[in-house]
């Protein structure tokens, strides 16, 4: 048992910290209004190295423990988040799969210009009337001469109208169930392929999403992910990362609430006196630090357990499910300590409230981690 | 880092748990609950099994054990469903008695005490809180003054565990009233219940952990040799804080996430047997929800607590981390202990399930140790700087 980081994690994680204090966090503000794919943060963050962290070396990749992969997500959600969240939608959830599944010869397509910041990728999941139920799907791949061709729609995709490459997850068996999901590599330029205009929301909007449109989508046989079938099995593998990410989306944006707390009820007076003095402040910023490193702890243990191979699913589900609705409980309390500051867009916490919403939602709903958490913890206690 | 324990571990805290299950759980009984009595047969047995002198080293009649294994142990005993009055006792014993004994005593005083701390023949106990002074220490009004070869002390301390029953008291008493800031002039005394002046004050009743005697103490011109100071004169109080907010904020806490584990485990066995509308508890998804949450409420308390553990064994500063553990394990049993009653209906509600005891033991915990209160207090001003 060792719950302290090493001499490389402890120095990468200040260096990494100031990199994002440096390029990331100044850019966040114009992200969030400018509502258009982070180009600025994104190439930065690929000569960072960012975007080839766990990627192999000959493609730019640089091998590193899970531990160290935490630390860097986490810092760069605490950042910005509409840059975590496009960042972690190329390398993460679109570039884990093709590394994963891909064919030796589409992972050196791809993946040299992802890891250099020269590509961007989305991965394609959700459909307009299906999130968790995967099941449930409708976009459809059929099988031709020369490859194959998809048909259906997708939706929620993050960096869906600004990707190079997508990987969609289709039919191509609908009466087997899950058995039934294959996944496909789609690039953007493909006939039949349409990606919809940026859908307005509430956060993270300087990460684009889009709707897909599939009419008679014709690509090659190569483009096939992996075995036929084996779509849903990639895609629960692909979330695994994905929900490591979202404890860590979850666990920054909340550290920057608490940063941001810190620093203007030190600064703003009440009643003679910095607010901080005042204990219904200063006991709100007592709950989010014990929330943070609640999270913290268990993302950190998630990734660990990850790389070791042994952690259960509703251990993923727990990281997800606490840092996500931590990040939501924080930046409330951060808006409260701001008071009408806190409303108005000049204030950083604005935005950190209106991103972290977005944690309970993607990637499996909270309510879905729960059914997860659940189902496994009464299964140990069956007998 | 590493989250993982060995498999010596698993191996050791499963035993613990096997012990708890089938030499403790069968001592307790609603009549002990309702009496207020000590379970002298379940503390013979923990003497015998050697789980009260686990972290002191061998030469003292412990098991030389990490903060990490001192509180797997505790965490067992939990998971088993011991009562929290008899973790509760066992803490004040091994803990806030023989830990500050341990770290601070002279080799004399941890001959003379830890080896029977360890065996359970002389009890301990720890005597801070006032009745006019809890966490506020600059309040303590009880005081020792130098008499030749000899400490005189005047005062009384309350909702002391053990006191009733303990060999020998840890005691903090005012030596120099000017001192600034006022824990440097507050000493530390090992008291043993047969110093002229010691009395034991009326056994009290309260809410939960009702099988761990609690009582007030009262020193009337009581006489102890001046090698009864426990550390230096003055600084007593200092050192032993120190120790007491790491230690006893994590190893105290231990049973209770034992308790997380078991309540979600009672839970689970409940709702698997318990059939409504045709089916099992267990498919309803709004019970679901409450399974979850009490998961992921041990997941979280696990790793804070175990922090602290780890960096107690590395001696690494712990007093925000041991605040943060506390603050969220406390509050979590809490809430577990009242899902878990909910999911039992009437049944939780009526004294037959022990599930409302675990609901009543769990709420000291927010108030022992420095109330929750205290403890956000102190992170904010550590993290804030103010």
């Amino acid at each position: 048992m060792d719950f302290t980081l090493n001499d490389e994690q402890q120095a990468f994680s200040s260096a990494f910290g100031r990199f994002i204090d440096e390029e990331i966090v100044p850019r966040g503000e114009a992200v969030d209004r400018n509502k258009v794919f982070p180009r600025q943060g994104y190439e930065a963050l690929a000569r960072m190295g960012y975007l080839g962290l766990g990627m192999p070396e000959k493609y730019g990749g640089t091998p590193v423990d899970p531990i160290t992969h935490y630390i860097a997500q986490d810092e760069l959600a605490r950042g910005c988040a509409s840059t975590f969240l496009s960042a972690g939608a190329s390398c993460g959830l679109f570039g884990v799969p093709v590394r994963l599944f891909a064919s030796e010869e589409m992972q050196s397509e791809i993946l040299p210009g992802l890891i250099a910041g020269e590509l961007v990728g989305a991965w394609a999941l959700t459909e307009p009337h299906c999130g968790s139920d995967a099941a449930a799907m409708t976009t459809r791949a059929r099988k031709t001469d020369k490859g194959w061709v998809l048909n259906g729609a997708k939706m929620f995709i993050t960096n869906g109208n600004c990707a190079d490459w997508i990987v969609v997850a289709a039919k191509t068996d609908p009466e087997a169930g899950y058995g039934g999901v294959s996944s496909f590599l789609v690039h953007k330029d493909t006939p039949g392929f349409h990606a919809g205009t940026s859908l307005e929301k509430m956060g993270c909007r300087g990460s684009p999403t889009s709707a897909l449109h599939f009419d008679d989508c014709e690509i090659p046989g190569e483009w096939l992910l992996g075995a036929e079938g084996t779509g849903f099995l990639q895609a629960m593998q692909t979330l695994e990362y994905g929900r490591v990410g979202m404890a860590a989306f979850g666990t920054g944006i909340a550290q920057a609430a608490l940063e941001e707390s810190i620093k203007y009820a030190k600064e703003r007076k009440a009643f003679g006196k910095p607010i901080i003095k005042f204990q219904p402040v200063h006991f709100k910023i007592a709950d989010m630090r014990v929330l943070i490193d609640g999270a913290r702890i268990l993302g950190m243990r998630a990734s660990w357990m990850h790389g070791q191979g042994t952690c259960p699913q509703s251990l993923f589900s727990a990281a997800k499910l606490f840092a996500t609705e931590a990040a939501v409980t924080c930046t409330d309390k951060a808006v409260q300590i701001h008071g009408g500051y806190g409303y108005m867009a000049e204030y950083r916490v604005e935005r950190l409230y209106r991103d972290a919403r977005l944690g309970p939602i993607g990637e499996g709903s909270s309510e879905i981690q729960r059914r997860l958490i659940a189902q496994e913890t009464l299964a140990m206690f069956a007998g | 880092m590493d989250f993982s324990f060995t498999d010596e571990q698993v191996a050791f805290r499963d035993a613990v748990e096997r012990f708890g299950r089938e030499s403790l759980v069968p001592n307790w009984s609603q009549e002990a609950d309702d009496g207020n009595i000590f379970l002298t047969d379940s503390w013979k047995a923990m003497g015998e099994y050697g789980i009260l002198g686990l972290p002191y080293p061998e030469e003292y009649g412990g098991s030389g054990a990490s903060a990490v294994d001192t509180c797997l142990a505790s965490e067992a005993l939990g998971r088993a469903g011991v009562d929290a009055g008899t973790t509760l006792s066992m803490g004040a014993n091994t803990i806030l008695c023989g830990v500050p004994i341990w770290k601070l005593g002279t080799e004399e005083q941890k001959r003379k005490y830890l080896p029977k701390i360890a065996s359970g023949e002389w009890i301990g106990a720890f005597c801070l809180t006032e009745p006019g002074s809890g966490s506020d220490a600059a309040g303590m009004a009880t005081r020792a003054v130098r008499d030749g070869n000899e400490w005189v002390i005047n005062g009384s301390k309350t909702w002391i565990t053990n006191g009733p029953y303990a060999h020998q008291f840890i005691v903090t008493a005012v030596t120099e009233p000017d001192a600034n800031p006022r824990s440097f002039g507050i000493s530390t005394f090992i008291v043993d219940a047969d110093a002229p002046g010691f009395r034991v004050g009326r056994k009290l009743d309260k809410l939960g952990c009702r099988t761990s005697p609690t009582s007030e103490i009262f020193f009337d011109d009581c006489r102890v040799p001046a090698d009864a100071l426990l550390g230096p004169e003055n600084m007593g109080f200092a050192l032993v804080g120190k120790l007491i907010l790491g230690w006893e904020r994590t190893c105290l806490m231990a049973p209770a996430l034992g308790g997380v584990w078991h309540g979600m485990a009672t839970a689970c066995r409940y709702m698997h047997q318990r059939k409504q509308f045709g089916r099992p508890l267990a498919k309803f998804q709004a019970l679901q929800e409450k399974i979850a949450d009490m998961r992921v409420a041990y997941e979280t308390s696990w790793g804070l607590l175990y922090r602290v553990a780890d960096l107690l064994d590395r001696d690494e500063p712990v007093m925000v981390e041991a605040a943060i553990l506390k603050t969220y394990l406390s509050e979590a049993a809490i809430r577990v202990s009242e899902d878990v009653i909910q999911i039992h209906g009437g049944y939780g509600f009526s004294k037959e399930y022990l599930v409302e005891r675990h609901w009543r033991d769990s709420k000291l915990g927010t108030i022992g140790a420095g109330t929750s209160e205290i403890q956000r207090g102190l992170i904010a001003r550590a993290i804030g700087g103010f």
